[in-house]
Parts: C-alpha cells; structure tokens; sequence
C-alpha cells in the first residue's frame, strides 16, 4: 500500500484533517489500516519536507510525526511545524523508551502528546481523537472573537 | 685520559650483575659489594709484591689468592650469582684477617710503608657518606703515624714506640672492626632487603589481584555500558517494525471476524440453497449478506489481507536480523573461529551504531571484493562498531562517514573515515592507552580503542590512524587473509589489560621503593 501523498481536499464539509509523518512507510500503512473507518481526512508522507510544504498551504488540526527520520528529528520538525501553524496539535510517535533522546535545543513542550512504539492502537486513536476534539475547541473560542471583531 | 678510562672502568665494574628493572634495593646492594670488593682487591694487591720483596712467599700467596677472590667477586655477580658473591665477600675478608693477625703475630715491623695505600682505595670511587668518614679516620691514622714516625731520632723508618701501638691498633683492631661492621651491614642489608622484598612482593601480588579483579569488573562494566547504549539503539530499531506488526495484527484480527461474519453469511445462504428452502426464505439471506460484505468493505479486506501480511512478515524479518546481529556483539566470548567477510561486518556494526539517536551524518560505502577469511566475527565486530562508534561521536553537525575496504593480495584493509573534529596531535600516541578518554565522564570508559587494538593485535593486524584537527580522522584496520596464529577470545581480553597492568605495576613498585 503506498503512503497517501496527495490526498483529495475536503469531501464532506469541513472535516478535520490530519497529517502522519514517518520515513517508514510499513508503519504509515498501518495506521491507514487503522484509520480506515474514522472520519478524518488523513494525509500520510514519508518526506519531512512534503508534510511541511503542506503544512504551509493546508490547515491540518493535527501532526502526527516519527522521531528519527533521516531527513530531520521529528522533535525539530514539530517545531517548525508550530511556527508555520501554531493552532495545530502536535503528536510525537518515538519508538526511543525515553526523551532525554531528543537532541538538545528541541523544545519538547510544544508536543502535546507522546507516544511511543509499539502503539497501542486504541490508545492512539484515543489520543488522536481528544486532539481533534481540543484543536475544534480552540477553533471555536478563536470563531466568536473573529465574528466579534467583523460583526 | 687514561685515569678516565680507568674510572670508566672501574665504574663499569661497579655495575656488574646489575639488571635493568631490578629492585632498587638489590641494585643498590651489588653495586656496593662491587666496590667493596674493589677496595679490598687495592688494598690486598699491592702488598703481594711487597711480601715477595721481603721473601714473605706464604704471606704473598695469601694476599694474592685473597686478591683473585676480590678480582672475582664483581664477575661472580655479572654471573647473577648475588648471594654466593655477598657471602664471599664476608666470608674471606675475615679469614684473611684472621689469618694475617696469626702470621704478623701482632709483629708489623715492615708493613706500615703499604699501610698508607689502604686509603687510596676509599679515595678512587665516590662513596656514600660513611665510607668518606671511615676513609678520612684512616688517612688521619696515616698522618698521625708519619708524624710520630718522624718523630724518631735517627731520621730513619723505625718506629717510635706510640706508632708501634697505633699500627698495632691499625692492624689488629681496625680491620677486624671494619669486617665486623661490613658483615653487620651486610647482615642487616640482607635482612632489611629481604623484608622489604618481601613486602613488596606481597604488596604486587595483591595489587595484582585486586587489579585482576577490577579489570574483569572493568570488562563486565564496559560491556554492560555498550550493551546498554546497544539496547536502547536496538529499542529504537525493534519498535519500529514492533509498532505496525503489532497494529498489522489486530487490523488482521478485524479481518477474520469480518471473513468470518461473511463467511458465516454465505454458509447459510449456501445451506438455504442445499436444502431445497423456498426463495422467498434464501433471498433475504443473500440480500443480508450482501448488505454485510457491502459494509465491511470486503474487497478491500481482501485485497488487504494479502499486503498487510507481506509488510508484517517484512518486519517480523527485520526484528529476527535484529536480534540476531545482536546476539553477535552481546557474546563475542562464546564463539569459534569462522569465515568473516568484513564488508557484512561493516554493515552489521553500522546498523548497530546507525541507531543512536546522535547520529547526524550519512554513510558513505566504498567497498571493495575482499575474500572472506577466518577469524572471530563477533570480535571483529566489536572493532568496527567502536570505530564507528568513535566516528559518529566525532561528527559535532552533519558529517560524512567513509567506509572503504581494500584487498592487496594479502591483506584487507578496512578503513573508517570521518569528517568531524579530528583529534589534538598531542592525544595521538595515547589513543590505545586504556582508559584514555576526551569524554566527558560518564560517557565512556576510555576502552574502545585499547580494546580494539587487541583485539587486531590477536588477529595478527596493525591498527592506524591519520588526524588533523577540524578536517577529520580516519582509522584503518589491517588483516591478514592468511590465518595465523588466532587465540582464545578470552586472551584476547586480558591482552588488552597486560599494557594497563603493566603500568600500575610500575608505578606500584616506584612507591614501594625507599
């Protein structure tokens, strides 16, 4: 199964869309299995680069990012991710069994969430689901300030 | 000139049965009997022709046979015969002493004109502080008998009666009391020397197994460090394919109930069918089924199945490799000698180090065909993983690791190369030295490369290193295709320590040493 790069836009209204990141693509297919019947737009890429591309042009409620990809960390890539997109929650997937992995300098905090491999699958979908509900949370506090200031 | 040839000489005769790396102690003692003995070859030697003069044959047969044994004496030690020369030396001073006291009958008449050539003796070497003092009484004694001897009347060599009684003290008394005392020190040297020998060597050997000791815990310690920094790098590589074999599995699981529910969907249509039932009774199960299949997306199902158990045997493959390249660096020990290819070695230790988190550079393989041969594989390993080890720790921002093996007929050379910060000129010659380390403490033992350079020692190989500060190191390993002579892995270990030992031992003996 390749990874879907280039998934199609927005199919239903608006429904929340989600990126995985991870250079192993055994491991994205996987995920695709298990999200296969949850209703999110869910783009998966193996490249760092493409995801920040996308993350540039597209709104993504959530990241989902390996650790150790060849290209860049994935601490520093939520990083950048946070500065292209502050609004998007971060997800950290690390097959490492501890942080003081992380190379110096990477801000931890800004991931809201660690995970570590092997997943447990109904945790991930658990965790993945309360960040999509927070990221609408945040997007409906952000509404009624926008609607304020035009209305 | 020719007093300094002699000086060089008798200095040379000093140092006879002298060994390099000897007790200090001991050393101290032969040169001492050596100058002893030289001494008392002076003073007995002259007086041979003076007693052949005065046709004194017995007494001259005496003090020569005395000097040859004198004359021996340094020779008896260059033959490593120290205590035979120690005991002669007390042994025939006093005889001769004795011997002579009996002859002279306490008569010295002619022998006090030699009696002033007894003091050259102690003035020809340079002798510690109480062989000065002795030597001055002597030559005191010597003045005080000219001047008495002058004293005399007739101007001529007879004596006064106070010189008689000096000579006659000189003679009876002073030897005696001089080869008492010798044989005192030397009793006294002896015994101390023993004991203090003894300590020593008591000292060394528990300084020995407690160093013994401590270097199988060295080794035990330094193994379980790389065994640990292994584990989490192989943590790191096993989660990954663990993480969507384990998801695979349940996905998989999710399949079969739903086959299953199909399936079960279609037996009963199928026995519906079989047994005769109406069609207004199988059509609705026909209809449910489709419904079912329609549902749960079964051609994707199985479309999937076949994909989803590709991809989790591809990582239960990987995990099998895993741990088993694994298996070879946690037990190096336990191996037989077998038919390596370095260029696999490479990749094993590479994809050991390559988990690292630290890791910041990319791998460059330039790999020749170089002929397998026989060695310990898991040792080998060993090797290469610390130099990569080294390598990738050296690469501070991103960096170029160069792997490059050659083949010349003969020998294979492995060489790893990287571009980091290169290693100060002055820490080169200390790079095998164990326990050298430029790490901070905590993060290395200082071990690898001692340990790899015994173990390429064992194999019959030379280990090399080119540096330059800032621009990169590069380490080449060089093995012979022939097999030599290959030892017990477990030498191989303790090879490694005999250098570390050997220095503690050194500086043990240093302090013990007065």
């Amino acid at each position: 199964m390749v990874p879907d790069s280039g998934s199609p836009a927005a199919l239903q209204g608006n429904p929340t869309r989600i990126i995985f990141v991870d250079d192993e693509p055994h491991i994205l297919s996987s995920i695709q299995r298990l999200f296969r019947s949850e209703p999110f737009d869910i783009s998966y890429t193996i490249s760092v680069a493409e995801a920040l591309d996308r993350v540039g042009k597209e709104r993504f409620a959530v990241v989902v990012s390996d650790h150790r990809m060849p290209e860049m960390d994935g601490t520093l890539f939520l990083e950048k991710v946070k500065e292209i997109s502050p609004g998007t929650l971060l997800i950290l997937l690390t097959g490492y069994a501890d942080l003081n992995a992380a190379p110096e300098g990477s801000n931890v905090a800004l991931v809201r969430h660690f995970l570590s491999k092997p997943w447990n699958d109904q945790e991930l979908k658990q965790v993945i689901r309360s960040a999509v509900a927070e990221y609408a949370l945040q997007a409906e506090r952000r509404k009624p300030d926008i609607s304020g200031e035009t209305g | 000139m020719k007093d300094m040839k002699l000086m060089r000489l008798l200095g040379e005769i000093c140092d006879y049965g002298v060994i390099q790396g000897q007790d200090p102690q001991l050393t101290k003692r032969v040169i001492l009997s050596n100058k002893i003995s030289l001494t008392l070859l002076s003073i007995s030697f002259p007086p041979v022709f003076v007693h052949l003069f005065l046709d004194q044959k017995n007494v001259a047969a005496a003090l020569f046979l005395m000097a040859v044994f004198f004359t021996l004496i340094p020779f008896v030690n260059k033959a490593g015969f120290l205590r035979v020369s120690r005991f002669c030396l007390i042994l025939i001073p006093c005889m001769s002493m004795f011997y002579f006291t009996e002859t002279l009958g306490m008569k010295v008449g002619t022998h006090f004109f030699i009696f002033p050539l007894t003091c050259l003796a102690f003035v020809l070497f340079k002798w510690e502080e109480r062989i000065y003092i002795l030597s001055g009484a002597v030559i005191a004694i010597s003045v005080l008998f000219f001047l008495l001897s002058r004293s005399d009347s007739a101007g001529s060599l007879a004596l006064t009666h106070s010189a008689e009684l000096i000579l006659h003290i000189t003679f009876s008394v002073l030897p005696v009391a001089l080869m008492c005392s010798s044989l005192l020190y030397f009793l006294y040297g002896n015994h101390t020397a023993e004991a203090s020998l003894r300590q020593s060597k008591e000292s060394l050997e528990s300084a020995h197994s407690q160093l013994k000791e401590n270097q199988s815990q060295l080794l035990q310690a330094e193994k379980m460090a790389s065994l640990g920094q292994l584990a989490a790098g192989v943590a790191h590589e096993i989660n990954n394919p663990m993480g969507f074999i384990v998801s695979n599995v349940n996905t998989l699981s999710e399949y079969v109930n739903t086959l299953n529910s199909v399936l079960a969907g279609y037996q009963e249509f199928a026995a519906s069918v079989r047994y005769g039932q109406p069609r207004q009774v199988s059509s609705p199960i026909l209809t449910k089924v489709d419904e079912l299949v329609r549902a749960s997306d079964l051609e994707y199902v199985l479309k999937d199945s076949r994909q989803l158990i590709l991809e989790t045997q591809d990582g239960v493959c990987r995990v099998r490799d895993i741990v088993r390249n694994l298996r070879d660096f946690a037990e190096p020990d336990a191996e037989v000698p077998e038919s390596v290819h370095v260029n696999e070695c490479l990749e094993a230790a590479l994809k050991v180090v390559w988990n690292d988190p630290k890791v910041k550079c990319t791998v460059e393989r330039r790999f020749a065909e170089v002929p397998s041969f026989t060695c310990f594989r898991g040792q080998l390993n060993q090797v290469f993983l610390n130099l990569l080890n080294n390598a990738v720790r050296a690469i501070k921002e991103m960096g170029v690791i160069t792997l490059r093996t050659e083949f010349d007929g003969e020998w294979v050379t492995v060489s790893v190369s990287d571009t980091g910060v290169g290693i100060a000129p002055e820490n080169i010659p200390k790079l095998f030295t164990p326990f050298f380390t430029t790490r901070p403490v905590g993060q290395g033992m200082g071990l690898g490369l001692s340990v790899a350079y015994g173990i390429v020692k064992k194999h019959g190989g030379d280990i090399r290193v080119e540096s330059k500060e800032g621009v990169g190191t590069c380490f080449s390993v060089r093995l012979p295709v022939i097999p030599s002579k290959v030892s017990a892995p477990s030498q191989v270990l303790s090879e490694a320590f005999r250098e570390r030992i050997e220095l503690q031992r050194k500086s043990i003996i240093s302090e013990t040493a007065p």
